[in-house]
C-alpha cells in the first residue's frame, strides 16, 4: 500500500470513519474483536489486491505456511520445550517453502548471475538469461514477520495462533505490509483479539504521527533527493566536495524517507487503535555504530538479534565466536536488503566497525559531553560512509564516489536555483532541530505541546509547509523496494 | 464538553481554517504571479497569457539555453520568443501551445528543440511540466491535458496551496528582485565547459513513452491545423557521437516537416569555449548557433 498516494489520502478518512461506526455498532458485544478483525482483514486484502494482484497470492500463501506449520511445531508441546533433531529438519524444510518466494522474487537472477560468473572463472561457458519480476510489495516485510512468528513458536517462545482470521490480520496488516515495522506475535496479535475501543486519543496521535511521517517525506527526503539523484547518477562530473555533500543528503534523506514511512505506518495504525513498535529513535545521534542500530530500523535489527544472533550463540561462546555472529548477522542484514555485493559490504562494514567498537570497549555512552559530540560526529561519518555502498549500483560505482571524496577531486557543483536551494535549507533546518529537540527535550515539541493552540497551529503550520513546500509527486519510499 | 465532541469540534475548526488558508494563499499567489517584474514568473505569464510574438521557440533547457531570440528576431524582422523550459519537452509544449492557440493567436513558425530523453523516451517525468502549468490550470483545454498526465491532479488543483506548490518563493522573488537574465525568454549561460566533466556518454536508446509520442504527433497537428510551420531541431551537443534518436520524430513528423540536425557537428563538438556543460551552449555557442541557425532557415526559405 502506497501510503502517500492520493488515492490512500483521500481514501483513509472515509475508511476510518466507516471503522468507526461498524466498532461503534458492534461496541460491547463479545463480537467487536471480531468484527474488528474481519473489517481490517478485508480492508488490507482490498488495499494489496488494488496495487498487486497477484503479490496478494504470495502474501496468502506465506501466511498459509507459516500458520499450519506454526500449528505443527505447538501442538503438544509446553512453552519452552526443546528441540529434537526431527523438528529441526522439518523446522528448515517450513522455513525454506516460506521464504521461497522471496528467494526466488528477489534472489532468483543475483544467485544465478553468480554461479555464472563462478563457472566462468573455472572457464566453464554458461549464459544465464534475466527474468524480470515484478516483486511483490513488501515481501521481505512480511515473510520475516511470518517467520519471526514462526521460530517464536518452534523455539516455545509463543503459543501458536489458533484463529486462522487473526493471523491473516497479523501478516497482512496494511499499515505496515510494505515496508514494516516487522511486529512480533506477542505485540500484534493480542491488540488484534482485543474488544476494540475506537477513541478520539488515538486519532489525533495518529494524526499527529502521520503528519509528521508526511513532512519528513516530502518536505526532507524527496526534497534532498534532487540534490542528491542528479549528482550519484554522474558522479565522475562532479566534485569530491559534492559527492561528499550528496552523501550527507543520502544518509538524511533516507532517514527521512523510512521514518516517515514507519511513523506513517504506526500513524495509521493507530488511527485504528493499534500500537506498532516505533522504528527509529533519532539514530544520528547514536554515539557508536552499535548505539546507531539500537535507534535505526529498530524492528528489523531485533528480528535479526532474536531470529539470527542469538541462534548463533550470541555472545556467550567467547569473544571471537562473538565477533563472527556480529558480522554474519550484519552480513544477513545486508543480504536482507538486497540481491547486491554493495548491501552486503553495506551490511559487512557495520558488522566489522560493531566488532572493533566492542573489542576497544566503545559502545558506552561517554560521560564527557564534548566527547559524546565528537563520537556522534564520527559515527555519523562511518555510518554517511556505508550509505555510499547501499545507495550505488554497484561496488565499482560506490568506490568511484569513496575515491571521489577521499582525493578531493575537481569537479563541477550541482548549480541549484535558488528556491530549492531555500527549500533545501529550510529541510535541514528544521530536521536537525526537531531531532535535537526531541533528543534533549522532548517536552518541548510543539505538536505536544500541553497548550491546545499551540498544537492547533503547529497542526495547520505543518500542512502550509507540506502542501507548498513539500515535493508531492507521491514518489515512492525508498525501503518499498527492500 | 464530552471528549469526543470537543475532539470533532478542534477537527472543524482546523479544517476550517485550513480552507481559509488555502484560499487566501491561493489568491494572493495568484495576484504575485500577474505582478512579477521578471524571472521565470514574468516569463509564463507572458508565454501563457500575452504571448503573441511571431516566431516561438520550444523544447527543454537546450531550447531555452540555445536560440538567442534578440539574434533571430534581428534576422527574421519579425518577434521571436523563446519558450523553452529547463528539464521539460513536448508535455510542457503541448500546454503552452494550448494556451496561445486558446487566445486566437497564430505564430507563423515554432522552432522546436528536440530531445528524444523528454519528447519520446520514457523518464518517468509526466507530471513534471504541472509544477509550470499548475498556475494556469483554468485555461481553456487545460483541464484535459492535466487529466491525460495525472488523472488525480484536476481534484488537486483545487487547492490553492497545492497550485502554487514549490513556486511561492520564486513567484516572491520575482515580484521584490527577479534575479535572473531573461530576454525575450532566452535565459544566456555564462559558464565555460569545466575540463573535468565529460564522463558521461551519449544518450542511451531509451523505451518509447506513447504518451509523449501521442502528445508529438498533436503538436504536429496542432501546428499544420493552425498554418503554423513546425522546424524540429537537435542543436550541437558537445559530445560528437551524441545520438539524437530522430527515428520516432521522423516516425510522427513525415517528410514534410522540416527536421535540422546538428549532432556530430564539427563547429561545435568538442568546443569547450562553447558549451558551460556537454549538454548545452553558453551564451557564445548559442550566439554562434542563432545565427547559424537564421541563416539556414532564411535558406531554406521558411522565413522570409
Amino acid at each position: 500500500m502506497i501510503l502517500n498516494s492520493f488515492f490512500f489520502l483521500c481514501v483513509i478518512p472515509l475508511v476510518v470513519f466507516l471503522y468507526g461506526v461498524v466498532m461503534w455498532v458492534s461496541s460491547g458485544g463479545r463480537a467487536s474483536g471480531v468484527v474488528s478483525a474481519v473489517f481490517l482483514t478485508v480492508l488490507s486484502y482490498a488495499f494489496f489486491l488494488s496495487e498487486q494482484p497477484l503479490g496478494a497470492l504470495f502474501l496468502f500463501y506465506v501466511t498459509l505456511v507459516t500458520y499450519v506449520f506454526g500449528r505443527v511445531f505447538d501442538s503438544g508441546r509446553a512453552p519452552g520445550e526443546g528441540t529434537d533433531g526431527r523438528r529441526s529438519l522439518l523446522l528448515a524444510a517450513v522455513v525454506l517453502m516460506a521464504v521461497a518466494p522471496l528467494l526466488i522474487f528477489k534472489y532468483y537472477n543475483f544467485l544465478m548471475e553468480s554461479f555464472e560468473s563462478l563457472l566462468g572463472a573455472f572457464g566453464a561457458a554458461w549464459r544465464h538469461e534475466r527474468v524480470s519480476f515484478v516483486v511483490p510489495l513488501g515481501i521481505s516485510f512480511f515473510t520475516f514477520q511470518a517467520l519471526g512468528y514462526l521460530l517464536e513458536v518452534y523455539r516455545g517462545e509463543t503459543r501458536a495462533e489458533r484463529n486462522f482470521l487473526y493471523y491473516v490480520l497479523f501478516v497482512g496488516f496494511f499499515p505496515q505490509i510494505a515496508s514494516g515495522p516487522i511486529s512480533k506475535a506477542g505485540e500484534l496479535l493480542p491488540q488484534i483479539k482485543a474488544r476494540r475501543v475506537f477513541s478520539t486519543a488515538d486519532l489525533s496521535e495518529g494524526a499527529r504521527l502521520m503528519l509528521w511521517g508526511y513532512f519528513l517525506k516530502a518536505v526532507v527526503a524527496d526534497r534532498l533527493a534532487s540534490f542528491v539523484d542528479p549528482v550519484y547518477a554522474n558522479y565522475a562530473d562532479f566534485s569530491g566536495l559534492t559527492c561528499f555533500l550528496a552523501s550527507v543528503f543520502y544518509s538524511l534523506q533516507i532517514y527521512g524517507d523510512f521514518a516517515g514511512y514507519s511513523l506513517i505506518a504506526i500513524g495509521v495504525g493507530r488511527l485504528f487503535g493499534f500500537r506498532l513498535i516505533n522504528n527509529f529513535e533519532r539514530p544520528y545521534f547514536a554515539h557508536s555504530v552499535t548505539d546507531f542500530w539500537r535507534r535505526w530500523h529498530i524492528s528489523l535489527t531485533r528480528w535479526l538479534r532474536e531470529n539470527i544472533y542469538f541462534p548463533l550463540g550470541g555472545n556467550r561462546r567467547g569473544k571471537v565466536r562473538t565477533y563472527g555472529n556480529i558480522v554474519a548477522t550484519f552480513t544477513v542484514s545486508g543480504v536482507w536488503h538486497g540481491a547486491n555485493l554493495t548491501f552486503i559490504v553495506w551490511g559487512f562494514i557495520h558488522g566489522i566497525v560493531q566488532c572493533i567498537e566492542r573489542f576497544f570497549g566503545l559502545g558506552a555512552r561517554p560521560a564527557n559531553r564534548l566527547v559524546v559530540a565528537l563520537r556522534i560526529a564520527l559515527t555519523f561519518l562511518i555510518v554517511n560512509f556505508a550509505w555510499i555502498f547501499f545507495r550505488m549500483p554497484s561496488l565499482g560505482d560506490a568506490w568511484g564516489v569513496v575515491r571521489r571524496i577521499l582525493t578531493l577531486a575537481p569537479g563541477a557543483s550541482l548549480t541549484l536555483n535558488n528556491t530549492t536551494a531555500a527549500f533545501i535549507a529550510f529541510a535541514l533546518v528544521s530536521l536537525v532541530t526537531t531531532e535535537a529537540v526531541m533528543e534533549y527535550a522532548p517536552r518541548a515539541a510543539m505538536l505536544r505541546n500541553r497548550r491546545l493552540w499551540v498544537r492547533f497551529l503547529t497542526f495547520a503550520a505543518l500542512v502550509f509547509v507540506i502542501l507548498t513546500m513539500g515535493v508531492l509527486d507521491s514518489g515512492q519510499f525508498i525501503y518499498v523496494n527492500f | 464538553m464530552k471528549p469526543a465532541l470537543r475532539f470533532f469540534l478542534i477537527v472543524i475548526a482546523l479544517g476550517a481554517s485550513l480552507v481559509a488558508l488555502d484560499r487566501g494563499f491561493g489568491a494572493v499567489m495568484e495576484r504575485l504571479t500577474a505582478t512579477a517584474k521578471g524571472g521565470d514568473t514574468a516569463n509564463h505569464h507572458y508565454i501563457n497569457l500575452e504571448a503573441a510574438d511571431s516566431v516561438l521557440v520550444m523544447g527543454s533547457s537546450r531550447a531555452n539555453h540555445h536560440y538567442d531570440s534578440s539574434i533571430l528576431e534581428e534576422r527574421f524582422g519579425m518577434p521571436v520568443y523563446n519558450c523553452g523550459t529547463d528539464g521539460n519537452g513536448i508535455l510542457l509544449a503541448a500546454m503552452q501551445l494550448n494556451n496561445i492557440l486558446g487566445r486566437g493567436v497564430r505564430p507563423r513558425v515554432v522552432i522546436y528543440d528536440y530531445y528524444a530523453k523528454f519528447d519520446v523516451f520514457d523518464s518517468n517525468d509526466h507530471i513534471k511540466p504541472l509544477a509550470r502549468m499548475r498556475p494556469y490550470c483554468e485555461l481553456p483545454g487545460m483541464a484535459d491535458i492535466i487529466d491525460d498526465l495525472d488523472p488525480s491532479e484536476n481534484l488537486k488543483l483545487r487547492s490553492g496551496m497545492y497550485r502554487y506548490n514549490s513556486s511561492f518563493l520564486q513567484i516572491i522573488s520575482d515580484n521584490v528582485r527577479p534575479r535572473q537574465s531573461v530576454v525575450k525568454g532566452y535565459k544566456p549561460l555564462t559558464g565555460e565547459m569545466d575540463a573535468a566533466f565529460g564522463g558521461s556518454g551519449p544518450t542511451p536508446e531509451g523505451a518509447v513513452d506513447s504518451l509523449k509520442v501521442r502528445y508529438l504527433r498533436r503538436f504536429i497537428e496542432l501546428c499544420r491545423r493552425n498554418d503554423i510551420r513546425p522546424v524540429f531541431v537537435f542543436s550541437p551537443h558537445f559530445l560528437a557521437d551524441e545520438n539524437p534518436h530522430l527515428g520516432p520524430l521522423r516516425r510522427e513528423a513525415g517528410d514534410s516537416t522540416l527536421i535540422l540536425d546538428y549532432s556530430g557537428d564539427g563547429r561545435y563538438c568538442g568546443r569547450r569555449d562553447l558549451f558551460e556543460d556537454p549538454s548545452h551552449l553558453n551564451a557564445k555557442g548559442a550566439a554562434l548557433f542563432s545565427r547559424e541557425l537564421a541563416d539556414t532557415l532564411a535558406v531554406l526559405g521558411v522565413v522570409r
